[in-house]
């Protein structure tokens, strides 16, 4: 008994010594969870506005372009401060403006934020990308606290 | 036992919770660029490695000046990588750019480098310039005949090889040629195939010089001519004059253009006319003013043909000239029987006929003769009038186109002809009158002093004349001739002997005693009396006359031979020997005292 209890023992002993040692490791190096592609928020909806407000898809050089973005928090949790940021690229896939609001969503909450684009006479004309990120702040400021808070989203639009 | 079990199943549950999570701490998350360094466009790839597995990630591009130029926001494969690029605009800002990636509780960042393109490699040591000039001459050749292609390299370079390349339609001939002093270098090719030569220069160059070409290009056509000839080499002002040609080869409705020219070197282009199908053409022109006129015909080729102009052709427009003619009959007195010389000359020369004509006492104007002139115009007729009267001869020529008729006239007087008649004068006895004036009377009078033998000779027309003769102012002769011919005639006139004979109160003969006979002209006629008183004076004319001897006077009237008889004392005449005495007695005294004076002055010189 005292053999098996003995080698039970040493054996349990040395399951738990690696136990720790696992945990210990665990602990050390953080443990980074599989994202699940789960956001605190959702962008709804994504449109390109004129100046007055109006849906269109296709803008005139010198004209201004709004893209507008509405997002919905979560219904659960807390209020969410959140980083906007609409990043256009010009026909030649070429960054030609970055807008960005900073604000806060409570649960449930829907926002609509937009950004206006005016387009230089000379830019090329063709398709335009608008892609939308919901963060919770720059990744230079955020550093390894960074995080994506919404799914990104695009549009297209025309200028002529 | 069971607390081992449930051990190992704690142990293979946590073994299992830890190794199925990536140990991302075990490689940390880092960040690069596929190059340090980009020029504006370019893409920056950005790679991640070493992150959280299956993780999102926000990517941030911050430019020198801090502004966000690019953000993306990426998630990692199983293996913690991910990837995206960046496109620098073409306006970006230089300088130094950095990339953040944060996520998954891990953050990386790196910089990269946004430059201007690096300036261009310098350019390798410039050479200098350098060129070919190059002509081809004739530009338009004639097929076989030499073209001379010159060229001159820039720098003056001597000994340099310069190849040549002629090319024409379906060939090429390939030459070198060297430089001379100066850079100067000459070819000739003889080209055999017709079209455009084209010819190309080069040269290579030198460490010192850039290569050069040049190119020239020359036709090679076949030879053509033209011809031009005019219908008449003189017109007048107002006529046209034709033209006419070929071209050689005969092509037909090839453009001829006719030019023209005053002073036979500037030429300007008076018409254009087209050849037919033989090659000829034909073109008629009125000049509008008086002179000389050059004409050539020119045409200026084609493709296969090399133009040609032709030769001048002179023409002169001319108004019609006037002319002279002048006509002269040599001698203008002929007589009866004898020839004229009728001459004559058209001025212009001109080489026609000249029609004569004469007019005899002012009446109808008959033609005489024909008359060919030579190319001087000159014409000359013999003519002998079968009349006698005045003439009026008429030369005359109908003129040509160029030069207008002319009209001359001259007179020729026919006389009766003239005989030969010599009249001898003589006396009583058939002696010759010396030095008579002998006169002939008809239509006119002639006087001729006859003379020594008493002969006269007249040119006498065939009528009757009177003759008369005067000697010391004595008519000794009037006579009436009929002359019909040349002769001689002898005329006796009223010229006699005569002798006196001289005699005192006596009787008795005086010897040596002078006779003059006092003709009415003044004229003495003087004899001697012989010893038998008597003295002849051997012509005497008709007619009374003083005749003296001594101081005997006496009037003896001559119709004959006479003798008279003059009776006189034999004293002398008292108012002749006064004076001559004076005259001989005179110097005689003074001589005969100068002799004594002289005499006695040699004799007291002699004494002393």
């Amino acid at each position: 008994m005292s053999t098996v209890h003995g080698e039970a023992g040493v054996a349990m002993k040395r399951l738990l010594a690696l136990t720790l040692l696992l945990v210990s490791v665990s602990l050390l190096f953080q443990y980074s969870p599989v994202s699940a592609n789960t956001y605190p928020i959702t962008i709804t909806q994504i449109r390109t506005l004129d100046s007055q407000g109006t849906p269109r898809s296709s803008f005139a050089r010198g004209a201004t372009a709004v893209i507008e973005v509405t997002i919905q928090a979560a219904a659960y949790g807390t209020s969410v401060s959140y980083l906007l940021i609409v990043e256009i690229f010009d026909s030649n896939g070429i960054v030609a403006f970055i807008g960005f609001v900073s604000d806060s969503v409570a649960p449930a909450q829907i926002k609509t934020s937009g950004a206006g684009y005016s387009i230089p006479a000379s830019a090329p004309t063709g398709t335009y990308t608008a892609r939308v990120f919901v963060w919770n702040g720059w990744p230079s400021v955020m550093g390894p606290s960074w995080e994506a808070l919404a799914a990104p989203g695009q549009t297209t639009f025309q200028v002529t | 036992m069971n607390r081992l079990r449930t051990a190992r199943i704690v142990f293979a549950v946590l073994a299992a919770l830890l190794f199925t999570q990536p140990f991302t701490a075990l490689a940390a998350m880092s960040v690069t660029t596929n190059k340090a360094s980009y020029l504006r466009g370019e893409t920056v790839a950005i790679r991640i490695s070493g992150g959280p597995a299956n993780t999102q990630l926000g990517v941030q591009v911050v430019n020198p000046a801090g502004g966000t130029v690019f953000v993306a926001q990426v998630g990692t494969d199983s293996g913690g990588a991910a990837s995206t690029s960046y496109k620098i605009a073409s306006d970006a800002p230089l300088g130094t750019y950095t990339v953040y990636v944060s996520g998954g509780g891990q953050s990386a960042q790196t910089t990269f480098q946004v430059t201007t393109p690096p300036p261009p490699p310098p350019p390798p040591p410039a050479k200098k310039p350098s060129s070919i000039s190059l002509q081809a001459t004739p530009p338009v050749a004639v097929v076989g005949e030499a073209v001379t292609v010159t060229g001159d390299l820039s720098p003056d370079l001597a000994g340099q090889t310069v190849s040549l390349t002629y090319r024409y339609p379906g060939g090429s001939i390939a030459k070198t040629v060297t430089t001379g002093p100066g850079g100067g270098f000459i070819d000739q090719v003889t080209p055999g195939a017709l079209g455009m030569w084209a010819v190309d220069a080069g040269w290579a160059g030198t460490d010192e010089y850039e290569a050069a070409t040049a190119r020239a290009s020359f036709y090679v056509k076949n030879g053509s001519s033209i011809t031009i000839e005019l219908s008449a080499s003189e017109i007048l002002l107002g006529e046209e004059v034709e033209m006419s040609g070929a071209l050689q080869p005969p092509l037909a409705g090839a453009a001829v253009t006719i030019y023209v020219s005053r002073d036979g070197t500037s030429y300007t282009a008076l018409a254009t006319t087209a050849t037919g199908s033989d090659g000829s053409y034909r073109y008629s022109y009125a000049p509008t003013a008086l002179g000389a006129f050059y004409f050539k015909a020119g045409w200026p080729g084609n493709d296969q043909y090399l133009g040609a102009e032709s030769p001048p052709a002179a023409l002169q427009v001319l108004t019609a000239r006037p002319s002279t003619l002048v006509i002269s009959v040599e001698p203008g007195v002929i007589a009866l029987g004898e020839e004229a010389s009728v001459a004559g000359g058209i001025q212009p020369g001109v080489a026609t006929t000249v029609m004569i004509e004469y007019s005899l006492e002012s009446g109808p104007w008959t033609e005489l003769a024909r008359a060919n002139t030579d190319p001087t115009g000159a014409f000359a007729y013999r003519w002998r009038p079968g009349q006698t009267g005045s003439y009026k001869l008429r030369a005359s020529w109908p003129g040509t186109r160029m030069v207008a008729g002319s009209v001359g006239t001259s007179a020729l007087t026919v006389s009766e002809p003239l005989y030969r008649v010599e009249v001898r004068i003589v006396d009583s006895e058939d002696r010759p009158v010396p030095y008579p004036e002998v006169t002939v009377s008809g239509s006119a009078t002639t006087t001729i002093v006859a003379d020594r033998s008493g002969a006269a000779v007249f040119q006498l027309r065939a009528k009757s004349y009177t003759v008369t003769a005067m000697w010391h102012g004595v008519k000794i002769l009037e006579t009436s001739i009929d002359v019909a011919s040349s002769t001689k005639l002898t005329l006796r006139a009223e010229v006699y002997p005569l002798t006196v004979k001289a005699a005192d109160e006596a009787g008795n003969p005086l010897a040596n005693q002078t006779v003059i006979v006092k003709l009415p002209d003044g004229t003495a006629l003087y004899a001697q009396t012989g010893p038998d008183g008597s003295a002849a004076i051997p012509q005497v004319p008709r007619g009374t006359f003083e005749v003296q001897v001594l101081s005997a006077y006496k009037a003896v009237q001559v119709t004959g031979p006479a003798s008279q008889t003059l009776t006189t004392p034999r004293a002398l005449p008292p108012e002749m020997p006064v004076l001559l005495y004076v005259a001989i007695a005179g110097p005689t005294a003074i001589a005969a005292a100068l002799a004594v004076a002289l005499w006695r002055t040699r004799r007291r010189a002699a004494q002393r």
